[in-house]
């Protein structure tokens, strides 16, 4: 895995948001490394800063109120922080794009879908209406949807969640991007679309060979989609390794709390109470001293309320921040 | 013997659309067609569908919170589908309902002891000074500082509003509570947190559940027994293990195998069901989920099938059974 | 350098809108507001001039210095704005005139706000045959010529503050009645309306509890502005005629006399001209800053 080539680097990403009531540090400490052609997670509950690092890749952060205070983020070795509006409004939909949770606001209701894809082709290559016209029925053929011809003409309220979102993908890979942002895109769909989704997602990544980068507050989702899980709490990175590793031999009281706390699909009914994490997710305004899971972490040290863990190294590929990490 | 505290016979709920220069309805949406089911006394039933299934609708139909279209809701014994808001409203004490929203189910201008205390204001029970004791004592039962009583919704996180809510169905101290969605808008760490808490109550108030939710983990957790619903029907019932072990149903079994495991060594052989879920107003004919059912026959078409029972407490309703 | 900005920011933690109430949020938005402050401070001038002016200056608003050499006097020491056309001082009729002209504003806006919310929330709440009985009178209301029709009712019901501020509430709460029926259309969809209604709640309740307070951030905002325009009507009014009558003055019935002597004493015209400008526009630049305030999504 790790003889592959280094597509995204990212070291100590800060977001802030400057509002009138304070500074949101959003993202105060975010590590991720993603190789080509790998499917990575980023998982973590509201206000864990994991949307916010997305549209920081994409250099989409309204500005204001956000800003990008720190870090650096290396595509293709080269610092995305550092280039301009108009190096960056290339880059994005061509070599790295983005699908939604919600694909409904993300498409406009007055273009037709085919329209749509074929402007974000035109718009990144040089050819002509009618083969853009052509690359697009591939695509829509490519992500599964019946009848591409018959669609292409189609407006976005006359497809379901589930046929918009595959139009999203059809759009978001008609570049041949080499990263794929997913933001809980399958989030609002239901179970057995949200199968569909991830199959074809699965299958396209197969084919195609891009790196995906996977958002998502559902564990089981990318415990079935991702090589490596990064796990996001209050802005900063707690915990990274393979998928595997997460599962099997969580370190980070966090993660493991998580995992605990989660019902069990697979398991016969008990009548005991679910092993929940206590607390609560701490407001971006009022951050704890020290370490931020703290205030909720059974394993909590005097040396964990004053100061903060760096993220280390415990197994090779294994990242951990904290000072009693579980054993293994 | 177990008793049955409520029951719903063939119970319908269409709502019209309604169009042209007259406002006729011109169709309607058939949310709920024709379901049974029942709820015997401190049991959770786990009502499950995708959406789009009619299982909310189904919920606040048996409380009455919708006017049935069709059909007969049996309370205790009583018929209570023809009573009118004014007779109902008695009964209220006894069937709440908490919902799926943290943020729109509590008024954004009300301090939450109000919130709170309100069912117990509309039924004048006690007198002011019993109606704050007993808010006092239900926000600490279910979690909550008692000194909050004064704040506002707003002011509460999504976990703490859902144990808002809970305290305002459970004030009243009903028999039966319909839990729609209870967790689903809350974040993972959270989850758990309510989920005790509404077995906890469960067990201390002997209260019984009807848990709608599309999260098939968590059903598995709460219920005794599931039904599964599929565009306004119901198309399998059966007690917790027996469904999630052997479910009959093409529907069923597809759902349980679409449900992905966070658990990444599990490898699982999984059903893909194609398309999308057919328009309620415009439900197939004969069997509902025929057009994505990978195993349907002629007879799908032509004839619904009928609910039968397979073996004690498992009805499922599918034509591949009837045949054998 | 960053790295410093961050520590630097981090440590200038305000209070967060956690902290707020809500009537809190909405004060401390307004006063960033620049236009609402403008009118607030305009309407500050206004209140100070009115209701404090005559402890300063103390003199009968109706008393009139007999004789031809005490009409239209030029600003003096003796009378700071001049006389009028009867010899009396315009200054103390200007405070006596806005402290009427003020009244009728806040009354009528006031009744005609509420009668507004509850045509609206009835009308919104019970939907069906209700709603449309009432917005059709609604409807049939604003499409009555109001000016013809006001001056048909004065000659039934005759002439003064009281029957003005009739006219004013009888014309003026349509509007309202539209705006809150279609709140209570949107507001009677949340859950907690629902939730109130799972509990057993009456109907009346959930208006009153659970809908209305949920339109009175909005209403707030209305009356508002519906001040400053009962104020222009009510100057309309009086300018035709049918409003205040003499010896009494308001604002309108000042500009209405002086209307014949615009040449020879055009100042006349300009004191009440510019007095009710000065509050209608204080009243709408408030109440815009009002309506912003309160709206969550806007930044300010």
């Amino acid at each position: 895995m790790d003889n592959r080539e280094v597509l995204v680097d990212i070291k100590n990403l800060r977001t802030f948001f400057y509002t009138e009531d304070g500074v949101v540090p959003a993202v105060d400490g975010i590590d991720l490394t993603i190789h080509q052609g790998e499917v990575v997670g980023l998982v973590g509950e509201s206000g864990c800063g994991k949307s916010v690092t997305a549209l920081s890749i994409m250099r989409l952060i309204p500005d204001p109120p956000g800003k990008i205070v720190g870090g650096e983020i290396f595509f293709h070795g080269e610092d995305l922080l550092k280039k301009s509006n108009e190096e960056m409004r290339l880059i994005r939909g061509d070599k790295i794009s983005m699908i939604f949770q919600e694909p409904m606001t993300s498409l406009n209701p007055v273009y037709t879908i085919g329209d749509q894809i074929s402007e974000a082709i035109t718009l990144h290559q040089k050819i002509n209406a009618v083969e853009a016209k052509k690359r697009t029925i591939e695509m829509l053929h490519l992500v599964g949807i019946p009848e591409p011809e018959r669609r292409y003409s189609q407006y976005p309220h006359e497809m379901s969640g589930g046929m918009r979102q595959r139009v999203m993908i059809a759009m978001a890979l008609s570049c041949n991007p080499d990263l794929l942002i997913s933001d809980e895109a399958t989030t609002a769909l239901d179970v057995t679309i949200q199968a569909q989704i991830l199959d074809l997602m699965r299958g396209l990544q197969k084919k195609l060979g891009m790196a995906i980068l996977i958002i998502t507050h559902n564990l089981a989702v990318v415990a079935e989609m991702a090589d490596t899980i990064n796990i996001a709490y209050a802005g900063k990175i707690v915990e990274s390794a393979t998928a595997r590793e997460i599962f099997k031999s969580p370190r980070h009281p966090y993660t493991y709390g998580l995992l605990q706390s989660i019902p069990k699909f697979t398991e016969k009914r008990t009548s005991e109470p679910l092993p929940a994490i206590e607390g609560m997710v701490p407001s971006p305004y009022h951050m704890p001293k020290g370490c931020s899971f703290n205030p909720r972490c059974p394993f909590a040290t005097e040396k964990c309320r004053e100061e903060e863990p760096e993220l280390v190294e415990l197994a090779p590929g294994h990242m951990v921040r904290c000072f009693h990490p579980i054993e293994s | 013997m177990e008793t049955r505290l409520v029951e719903v016979q063939k119970l319908k709920k269409f709502f019209p659309i309604k169009g042209g220069v007259f406002s006729t309805t011109v169709a309607s949406v058939k949310a709920v067609d024709e379901i049974d089911f029942f709820i015997n006394q401190g049991e959770t039933l786990g009502l499950v569908g995708e959406s789009g299934s009619g299982k909310t609708t189904a919920g606040r139909t048996m409380l009455k919170l919708l006017q049935p279209t069709g059909g007969k809701i049996i309370y205790k014994g009583k018929d209570i589908t023809k009573l009118t808001p004014n007779e109902m409203r008695p009964l209220r004490r006894n069937m709440q309902i908490m919902f799926q929203d943290p943020y729109g189910s509590l008024n954004p201008r009300m301090p939450v002891g109000d919130i709170i205390q309100e069912p117990l204001d509309v039924h004048a029970i006690g007198t002011r000074k019993e109606r704050r004791q007993a808010v006092k004592a239900m926000m600490e039962t279910v979690g909550l500082r008692p000194e909050f009583e004064k704040r506002y919704p707003h002011e509460f996180s999504g976990g703490q509003r859902q144990r808002i809510g809970v305290a305002r169905a459970l004030v009243l101290n009903p028999e039966l509570l319909v839990l729609d969605e209870p967790i689903s808008a809350l974040d993972v760490s959270i989850q758990s947190q309510i989920i005790n808490l509404l077995q906890e109550m469960q067990q201390r108030l002997n209260l019984t559940y009807l848990f709608i939710a599309h999260d098939l983990a968590v059903v598995r957790h709460m219920s005794d027994r599931v039904a599964v619903m599929y565009l306004g029907k119901i198309v399998e019932t059966a007690e917790n293990d027996e469904l999630f072990d052997h479910p009959l149903h093409p529907y069923t079994q597809a759902l349980l195998s679409a449900v992905p495991v966070p658990d990444p060594e599990v490898k699982r052989e999984r059903i893909i069901l194609q398309g999308d879920v057919p328009s309620p107003v415009n439900p197939p004919s004969g069997c509902h989920f025929r057009t994505r059912c990978p195993y349907a026959m002629p007879i799908c078409k032509e004839q619904e099938p009928a609910m039968i029972e397979v073996s004690p407490d498992h009805t499922v309703a599918c034509h591949l059974l009837t045949k054998k | 350098m960053a790295e410093e900005m961050v520590e630097i920011t981090k440590k200038r933690q305000k209070k967060s809108s956690e902290d707020y109430t809500y009537v809190g949020m909405v004060f401390h938005r307004l006063t960033r507001h620049k236009l609402a402050m403008a009118g607030a401070a305009m309407l500050i001038v206004i209140l100070l001039f009115v209701f404090v002016g005559p402890l300063i200056w103390r003199a009968d608003p109706n008393a009139q210095i007999e004789g031809i050499e005490g009409m239209f006097n030029a600003p003096s020491k003796a009378h700071p704005l001049g006389t009028d056309d009867y010899g009396r001082d315009v200054l103390a009729r200007m405070f006596f005139g806005g402290r009427i002209s003020l009244f009728i504003g806040f009354v009528s806006a006031i009744s005609s706000t509420m009668i507004g919310a509850i045509v609206g929330l009835v009308a919104g709440y019970y939907g069906g045959w209700v709603d449309n009985l009432l917005m059709r009178f609604t409807d049939a209301m604003l499409s009555m010529p109001t000016f013809p029709l006001l001056i048909a009712l004065s000659s039934v019901i005759g002439k003064g503050v009281s029957q003005i501020i009739l006219v004013i509430i009888v014309f003026g709460w349509m509007q309202d009645a539209r705006l809150v029926r279609g709140m209570a259309l949107s507001l009677k969809e949340q859950e907690y309306v629902e939730a109130a209604r799972a509990i057993g709640a009456s109907a009346n309740r959930i208006m009153w509890r659970h809908l209305f307070p949920n339109t009175l951030a909005v209403l707030i905002v209305s009356t508002t502005i519906g001040i400053g325009s009962a104020i222009i009507y009510e100057a309309s009014i009086s300018f035709l005629g049918f409003g205040v009558q003499a010896p009494f003055a308001s604002w309108g019935n000042m500009l209405q006399n002086a209307q014949q002597f615009i040449w020879k004493a055009p100042r006349l015209i300009i004191y009440p001209g510019l007095a009710i400008f000065m509050t209608v526009l204080g009243f709408n630049f408030f109440g815009d800053g009002l309506r912003d305030a309160i709206d969550p999504k806007l930044k300010l």
